[in-house]
Order: structure tokens, then sequence, then C-alpha cells
């Protein structure tokens, strides 16, 4: 891996190659959409494989990466929290150890925020050599905005095979801070050689490393697998393909949040690419996957609709003829749906495209080009975070965002800020951001309440009801400058209106939230 | 005001008075309920006192409202009364949330069937109706993904109420009363895709008990002569109990299948005790001076889980009325209520007192305060300084029989209830 690593390496830094790749980059995609591609770590050349990309409060931005350079490897989490103007980077995660005989490194998964603005890392730790793999699937967590983790849960696989075939598939937390994972594994010790499929999930609630061995088999299948899942309310969905063994895919839900899952449904189709869900909102849960030819540039986008019971017959998505590899997706809102793909044509590139009749070829595409496959998140709002790598460097693009926080009050605030709790209403839990700021803070032209402040400022969020009993306290506790994210976890209280009062110092804020049931 | 002979009836009332009281307590703990709007006190003349509406009586019609006990002894002596705040009360001042005010108006009529009907005492009967608003103000709408504005709702709460009263008077004056009530409560859109209101119909009902010993009247009676000194001043002894059940009904959800919170079922105790002169004048006793002691406690009548489970209590739940009422405490999470009132010739009422919430179920503890005027008083008093200034019957008929009150109470000493007020007007027809 690490000699392929250098032969790319070599091969991409060529001009010739450079410039080819900047003229696909920076051409139908920059129609006034989509941000110029900022580059994450000015001081790194040597990123490797794909980066993911998670957004949270406040617009907070995590991107992980893999570093692989000549001399070592190891995991990079980037955070933003000025909207991707500038960047953090964290502690190094599974840094390789010094030596060229072992191989040591990390693959970014996924990257979430959690309701509390922890930054969570999906992640596989790889080690050994080109004859034995070992793996690690890691979930961990930063409370400092992405500097530092903490391993949370880890499982261990040991996968006897050259290379890591171990592909991990799909992870999503859900509302309730859960985080649901599919993993593909292998087991080709005992002949005949299979692939495991693992379905597991658990809340990260906890401060210590948990370990995992011997997580139940959730699927068996015989070849290459992969994987996806979604999560939508208390509705698990996931899917896996056959890709290497024969056509087929299947499909299969959970409706009591992933305890028991309804039996598997068959899909007899020649695939093309790994099969991926997505949530369009009203337009239902999207089953989407390249289909056609025999050859990977033979196929076109397909979906279906996920209904009750089964999913409905396949239907073309998008006018390109033709695509290979993962679709990757997002959703912005119940009519529009955007796509970033693959495309077929040069493999090196990909389409954005949006459209407002799931049933219906796309009427608004944009097109653009990318290196490789790019990760993409959508905040709230509709804003888009797409990251690419490029030349062993990733870049981020960003559209549609809306940067009412704003972006130096997040990176350094000059002000105590109370920010609307989110989501708001709820059911149980919700958020409460607030920024205690630097000592030296000034008043502020239009004559609001600026705080007065030293370096660390005695602060308290206390919970009350409509009758003004408090029936919970936040935080009360002496706080350094910055940005801070509290939960309150209302389960036990009764629906109806509170109020959430920040105190610090001589700055008062009270602000209403509802709590739902 | 007619008075009785004594021994015919008094083991009547004290049945009537524990049958009323054993079959509408059904319930006994303490928790939080939703639709909490539902415990602030309407009423704008008790609220002045320790927010007092159980164990003291008014005419006025939201106070009615908030004890149903009221409408019946209003029966006896008054045909109509009407109330409505002269402008919303702000809620929560200190929290500075411009939007968030409450609301009440109310309307109430009597009629004492005894003026018209053959009966061995009087009877009266009442009906009502009172409406109280809530607005809760705009919210903003977030997502699960950040604090930034999606979008903005409006929510409110009201309740309507249908009051039913009938008052006795029998050497006591017994007033009873029923409200049946519905709350409207609206929290809020579903979601972004979905304009559907989050929203919570429910009906509940109340029950009010009051009964009022005028002592001198009853010593009067059994003695078989009158009690006077001086100008023909009688002595005021008027020793009145009050007893409400509020809110009683099922449960509120807001969501097909979300999760029941109960309805703020609450029981209120009190006693008072007035103490004055009162002037005997053609028509009335005319209240010269008096003072008005006054104490009620209350406890919410449910038990709540940490998983929101919740169970109704039966009974009084934990209100003793030795150890709350009389011994005046505030524990057990029964709250209390303790005011005063100084009437000078029926015009003028100042008034205070102040609210204890145990300290493990709340403690909110604030002072209340403010006064009343009336023009009956005013006239009554004009009448007898100079009969003739405005006219001849214009002045008696006015004080005999319309009535216009102004009414302020304020709260004062909390962090966020500090400088709570309310306004009312009234007419009373009698």
């Amino acid at each position: 891996m690490k000699m392929t690593s250098l032969i790319l390496h070599s091969a991409l830094r060529t001009n010739v190659i450079r410039g080819l790749l900047l003229c696909i980059f920076c051409a139908e995609g920059l129609s006034g959409q989509w941000s110029e591609p900022i580059r994450i770590d000015p001081r790194e050349n040597y990123m490797q494989r794909l980066p993911h990309v998670g957004v949270g409060p406040l617009g907070n931005i995590a991107i992980v990466c893999n570093v692989d350079s000549a001399d070592w490897c190891g995991l990079y989490c980037y955070t933003s929290t000025n909207g991707g103007a500038s960047f953090v980077r964290g502690t190094i995660l599974a840094l390789s150890p010094p030596g060229p005989l072992s191989y040591h490194g990390g693959v970014a998964l996924e990257v979430f925020y959690d309701t509390s603005g922890s930054v969570i890392m999906y992640w596989r730790e790889d080690w050994g050599d080109y004859y034995v793999a070992f793996s690690s699937f890691r979930v961990s967590r930063s409370t400092d905005g992405g500097v530092s983790f903490t391993s949370v849960w880890y499982n261990q696989l040991n996968c006897n095979h050259g290379g890591s075939l171990i592909q991990g598939g799909g992870a999503q937390l859900d509302s309730n801070n859960r985080i649901h994972f599919v993993q593909d594994t292998c087991d080709y010790s005992v002949p005949p050689e299979r692939n495991v499929f693992i379905y597991s999930k658990f809340p990260l609630d906890s401060s210590s490393e948990r370990e995992d061995h011997g997580l139940p088999m959730f699927e068996e299948y015989f070849g290459n697998i992969d994987a996806d899942l979604l999560i939508r309310g208390d509705t698990v969905h996931y899917v896996f393909d056959g890709y290497n063994s024969d056509s087929s895919m299947f499909y299969a839900r959970s409706t009591d949040g992933g305890i028991t899952f309804e039996p598997r449904v068959e899909v007899d189709i020649p695939l093309a690419s790994y099969p991926k869900l997505a949530d369009l909102r009203d337009n239902g849960v999207f089953l989407m996957y390249g289909s056609g030819g025999g050859s990977p540039g033979d196929s076109i986008l397909t979906a279906r609709v996920v209904g009750e019971p089964g999913l409905s017959p396949p239907f073309r998505l998008g006018p390109r003829s033709a695509i290979s590899r993962t679709p990757k997706h997002f959703v912005t809102d119940s009519t529009r749906t955007h796509l970033v793909y693959v495309a077929a044509e040069s493999e090196v590139g990909s389409i954005d495209y949006e459209f407002t009749d799931p049933l219906q070829p796309p009427v608004d595409s944009t097109f653009f080009s990318l290196h490789t496959e790019p990760d993409i998140v959508v905040d709230d709002r509709g804003g888009k975070y797409l990251v690419t790598l490029f030349d062993n460097r990733v870049y981020l693009r960003t559209k549609d965002v809306v940067t009412s926080v704003r972006a130096d009050d997040r990176a350094s605030p000059g002000e105590f800020r109370l920010w609307q709790n989110y989501p708001n209403p709820f059911n149980p839990k919700t958020a409460i951001s607030f920024s205690v700021p630097h000592s030296g803070t000034r008043s502020r032209p239009d004559g609001s309440r600026v705080g007065q402040l030293s370096a660390v400022s005695q602060t308290s969020i206390i919970i009350y009801d409509l009758l003004g009993r408090e029936v919970a306290t936040l935080v009360n506790e002496k706080l350094e400058p910055g940005m801070y994210t509290r939960t309150w976890d209302a389960s036990g209280m009764p629906s109806g209106v509170y109020f959430y009062r920040l105190r610090a110092g001589s700055f008062v804020n009270t602000k209403k939230l509802v709590l739902l049931r | 005001m007619r008075v009785f002979s004594f021994p015919k009836y008094p083991s009547l009332v004290a049945a009537v008075l524990s049958l009323v009281i054993a079959t509408t307590a059904d319930a006994n703990a303490q928790g939080q309920a939703a639709l909490p709007f539902l415990l602030i006190s309407p009423a704008p003349d008790g609220n002045s006192w320790g927010n007092m509406s159980t164990a003291v009586a008014s005419d006025n019609a939201i106070t009615m409202a908030a004890s149903p006990g009221q409408l019946g002894m209003f029966s006896l002596g008054n045909n109509f009364s009407a109330s409505t705040y002269t402008n919303k009360t702000a809620w929560l001042p200190a929290f500075q949330v411009a939007d968030l005010t409450y609301n009440a108006w109310a309307l109430a009529a009597g009629y004492n069937l005894s003026n018209d009907l053959s009966l061995p005492f009087p009877v009266g009967l009442g009906i009502g109706y009172s409406r109280i608003d809530l607005d809760l103000g705009t919210f903003i709408r977030t997502g699960s993904g950040g604090p930034e504005p999606i979008g903005t709702f409006h929510a409110y709460e009201e309740a309507k109420s249908v009051t039913v009263g009938v008052g006795v008077e029998y050497l006591l004056r017994l007033g009873m009363g029923w409200a049946f009530k519905d709350a409207h409560s609206v929290l809020g859109p579903v979601s972004v895709t979905d304009s559907t209101e989050f929203e919570a119909q429910v009906s509940m009902t109340d029950f009010g008990l009051l009964v009022q010993a005028p002592v001198v009247d009853i010593i009067e009676s059994v003695r078989g002569d009158t009690i006077r000194a001086f100008d023909n001043i009688k002595p005021q002894v008027l020793l009145t109990f009050g007893y409400t059940i509020s809110n009683r009904g099922d449960s509120v959800e807001y969501l097909a299948a979300g999760q029941p919170d109960p309805l703020p079922r609450n029981v209120t105790a009190g006693l008072s005790l007035e103490l004055g002169f009162t002037r005997k004048i053609a028509r009335h006793d005319w209240k010269i001076l008096t003072f008005t002691l006054a104490r009620e406690a209350e406890d919410i009548l449910i038990t709540r889980s940490n998983d929101g489970s919740f169970e109704y209590q039966s009974g009084w739940g934990d209100l003793s009325f030795f150890k709350n009422v009389i011994g005046g405490t505030a524990a057990d999470c029964v709250n209390l209520h303790r005011g005063w009132q100084l009437n000078v010739c029926e015009f003028v009422y100042l008034r205070g007192g102040s609210y204890a919430e145990a300290k493990e179920c709340g403690g909110r503890n604030y002072s209340t305060s403010g006064f009343a005027l009336r023009l009956s008083g005013l006239f009554r008093l004009v009448e007898q300084i100079a009969p003739d200034a405005i006219g001849d019957g214009v002045v008696s008929f006015v004080a005999d029989h319309i009535d216009i009150v102004y009414d302020h109470a304020e709260y004062s000493n909390h962090q966020f209830l500090g400088g709570t007020s309310f306004n009312a007007l009234s007419i009373v027809v009698r």
C-alpha cells in the first residue's frame, strides 16, 4: 500500500497531470454556485485516501484526512470555526511507528458532530504488512472541538489476507447520539471464504473506551460486499451488494431503531457500483446504484424508492448515460436532491445536479470535475460542504452556506453570546450553545451589551419553567473563553415552554424553548 | 340580610359540606404538569393579597372563574358581573420576553330565587363564562444541526370555562360551583415541511366551595336581638372557609402517539377572618372599616417519576388543613398564600400578602400588594355625607345597584416575577 502510494504520489506530482487536473477542477464547477476550493492544510502535500467532512453546530466544520508521506502516515482531524476560512489541525491518530517495514495508518470512514457539539469520528485503524493485515474499527470522540480525541469504542479484526479488504460500511448518528454502523469484515482463515457483515449500535454517552470483540454476525455473504445504512426516525434501512460474486443486492430495514430487522429483500440486478441509500425526506428513501452493462462505463445511475412493502421498479436517475464507482448523495430539502458521484466519462469527474421531481430527469444540472470521489454533507439550512482529494491535497468547497452566526465570533468570541437552542421544538434533548469571550472586549457600536470579562468567567445557564421555577442547571462553573455547547435532557419533564438564562458577569440573556411530546 | 332562627338546619349544612368535599376530592403528591398556565392565578383582586381566590368572597367575575364556589356565593346577592384586564399582563417581566403576555376576562350572572319563590331560605343560582389567554409569543425554530433559525412559529394557550354555581344562605352562607373548562394549547409546527400545528385540546372540571360564617349575625340570631353601638354601628366578624379543586381531567398529549403529561390538578383550601365595623343603613350593612386576614394552602395532586410516568393523588394530596392552613407552613410541596386587606368605607381597599413555595418544589417566594377602588363605596360615602348632592335617589340607586371597580395587583421581591402587575376593571350589578 505504501509503495502504491509512492507511485501515485510521483505520478500526480508531475506538472502535466497536475495542470490537467487543475483545469478540470476549475472548469465548469465554478459557475458561481460553489465556492473556490479552499486548501485545508497548505503545509501538507501527502494526503491520501478519501477525506470525510462533518458539519456541526454553528457551522463548525470537521474534516478527517489520511496523511501518508514517505516517512510516516496517520489520521488528522481539521476543524474550522469560521466557515472554512482557516483550519486547526488536531492531534494525529494512528501514527505509524518508525521504520520502513511495518504499516500503520488510519482510514476515515465518517465524521459527525453530535447534539452536544462533540466531534465523533468513525474510522479504521490498519496495521500489518502486505501479507497479514489487521484492522480495528474505532469510534473516537473529541470534546474540545477536534483537537484531541478519546477512543470510546473499538473492535479488532484479524484478516489474514493480502492487503486490507475490510471496507467498513455506512455509519450514522441518530437523534439520541447513538451511532449505528455496518461493517464488512472477512473470515478468510477458514474455508470457504466468506464475508461477515455486522450491524451494531451503541450510545455515545460513555467516557471510557468500550471494547467489542465478537460482535454478532448480522449477514454473511461470499465475495466482496459493501453496505450502507440510513436512519430516519426509528427506521434503520440497510443495503449491501454481492458485486463480485453475482448480481444481487439485498435490502432490509428495522422499524424499531435497529433492534430487529425485517427479512431482507433480494434484488437481482447487474450492479456496476455499490448501492447507496439517500433520504429524500418527503419523497421517501431512495436506493441508488449504478446498473447496466458488464463494465462500469456502461452503467447508468438507477434508483428505487423504498416503499411499503419492498422496492419500487427501477427508474433511471439523471441524464448521464454512465457512471462508475459509488454515488455519493445528500439532500437539502423536500424537493431538491443533490447527488455527487464519479462520472464514467473521464473517471476523474463527478456531477452535481438538482431536480425538483425525483421521478423525472433533472432539469437544472451543474457539472464540475473532481479527482476522486468526494464526501459531502449538508447542514440544516441547505448549506453544502464538499471535500475532495486532489493532487494529494484536500480541498473544501461550499455552496449555499449561510453564516448568520458570525465566523469571527465563533473563532474568537468578543462578547458573551447565547444562541437559540437546537433543535427547537425538541424532544427530549436539545443543545444550547454559548460563547465566553476573551478579556478586554469593548462595547459594540450598536450599544448592545458586552460582557466585562476576565479570562475565566463564572457562567451559569439555568432552565426555568413557565412559572419561573428553576428546573435544571446546565452550567454553573468558571469557564475559559471559547464556544461551548451543553445538552439539556428534558426526559420526564412535561411538554411546554421553558426558558434558558445565561448569566456571566454582568451579561444576562434569556431565550425561550419548547418541549413537545 | 335575612336572619333565620338557628336550630333548624345546622346538621344539614355540615352534612352537605362533608359530602361535597368527600365526593369531589378524588385524588393525592407532587410533580410537574403540562399546561402550567392554568396555575397562574388570574384573580385581579386576590393577586394583590397573596393570590387569594378561595378563602375570601369576591364579586369579580374573573376570580369566580378561578374558584367556582365564588359564583354560588355571588348569586345570593348580585345579578351581573363583568371583568376584564385593562392591559395584558407581561408575564415573567424580568426575562424581558416582550411578547409573553397573560390576559383574562369573564362574565357572571346570578339570581336569588327567593326574590320570586317562597323558599325556606335564600337560594341563588349563577352562571359564568371566562376566558384566559397566555400569548407565548414568537419562537425561533431550529433544526438539529445548529442554532441557525429555519423559521418561526407563534405559540399560545387559552382556557375557556363555563361555570355554574349555587348559593344557599341559612345562618351560614354556602356557595358551590362547578367549572367546565376547555384548554387549548398550540406550541409549534411539526416540521419544516409540515405546517401542522402542535396542539393539544383537553377538557377538565373545577369544583369550588365557599362557606361564610357571619359570626355576629349568628349570635344575634341565637340571642334574638341586635348588637349595636354608637350610631347604629355593628361589629363585623366574618369567618370564611374555601376549598377548590381544579383541572380535573385525564392528560395532555401534543402528538397522536406522544407521551401524555398530567394536567395541573391542584387543591386549595383556605381560611379568612374579617374583623371590623359595619353601619346599618337603610338597605345594607355598610362596611365602614374592616380588616381581613387570609391564608390559603395549595397542593398539586400529581406524583411523577423521572421517566415521565405519573399518577394523580387523591383527596387533599399532601395538604393538611391544620398543618398548612392553620399552622401556616409551606412544606411537602404545599404552597402557602398569606394576605391581608384593609377596607375603608367600601371605597378604598388596600391589600398586601405573600406567596411561599416549598423549596423542593420551586421555591418561589414573593410579595404582593395592591389596591381597589369601588364606585359604590364612593357613592355610599357621598350619600351619607351629602344625601342630596347629586340628585334625589341617583346616588342611592348607584350605590345600591351599580358598582365599578378598579383593581391593581403587583408582585415584588422575586427575581423574575417581581414587577408583574394585574389591572382590571369590573362592573357589578346587584
